[in-house]
């Protein structure tokens, strides 16, 4: 496997959807080139940043005048 | 968010960001997970602007994100290292805002909303290979934008990578 293929798979790599094959050539990759490894922790430490991210909840008065405005849009457009 | 005045100006971006992009709705997805990823978006932008306003510069993250000024493992965060996690928090938002919007819809329902691939493609009308290619993109490109920062960043879990190296 060259580096380019390995990350071509990354990101099936991430969602866990890497055959058993294909799984075998990219650790076996990793195993023998320090780049792609180092490449490869931080393109997860992204993912995994991202994923722990606080949540965007909007607070219920924002919601409230959000349905009220798109209510009010959404009747303009029917008329 | 932080106040009545925030909420507002909230309010206006997304009603702004669901006007301009109406056209772009296809019927093909939901129209609330559609609003929720205009809202997302929006609120993103808008943490953004708040982080902006702040006085501190990228340079006092990058200070209170070395090891030398960590203090070592502990079960219980201290108010310190709650305080760094928020400016890492504001750090990869400012990121993703800089990210072009084709990445950035793609990374922001995947890995910050936990959408299947497949849903992303429906909501996008996307091929499946093409949000698998922008999501890629949009990761590299995130990890090029944080580059300076990431081996400081304390991580929960141990990187896969690591483990599948030795």
């Amino acid at each position: 496997m060259t580096c380019h293929e390995l990350r071509n798979l990354l990101v099936d790599f991430i969602a866990d959807e890497l055959s058993a094959w294909q799984y075998d050539r990219l650790e076996r990759h990793l195993r023998s080139c320090p780049h792609c490894a180092k490449y490869v922790e931080s393109y997860e430490q992204i993912v995994h940043l991202a994923r722990n991210l606080p949540p965007l909840q909007l607070p219920d008065d924002v919601c409230q005048r959000l349905r009220l405005a798109l209510t009010r849009m959404s009747a303009q457009r029917t008329s | 968010l932080s106040n009545y005045a925030d909420a507002e100006d909230v309010t206006q971006d997304v009603l702004l960001s669901v006007v301009r992009k109406l056209s772009e709705f296809r019927g093909k997805a939901d129209l609330k997970t559609w609003l929720h990823r205009v809202t997302v978006n929006a609120a993103l932008v808008h943490r953004r602007r708040a982080a902006r306003r702040q006085t501190r510069t990228t340079s006092d993250y990058l200070e209170q994100l070395r090891p030398s000024t960590r203090s070592g493992r502990r079960s219980e965060p201290t108010p310190h290292e709650i305080a760094v996690r928020r400016e890492t928090h504001q750090l990869i938002e400012a990121a993703i805002t800089r990210l072009p919007e084709i990445y950035r819809d793609v990374f922001v329902l995947s890995d910050i909303e936990g959408m299947p691939n497949l849903e992303i493609g429906a909501l996008l009308n996307l091929s499946l290979a093409a949000v698998k290619s922008r999501l890629h993109r949009g990761r590299s490109l995130m990890r090029l934008a944080l580059a300076p920062y990431l081996e400081e960043v304390p991580a929960d879990d141990l990187p896969r990578a690591k483990e599948l190296a030795r």
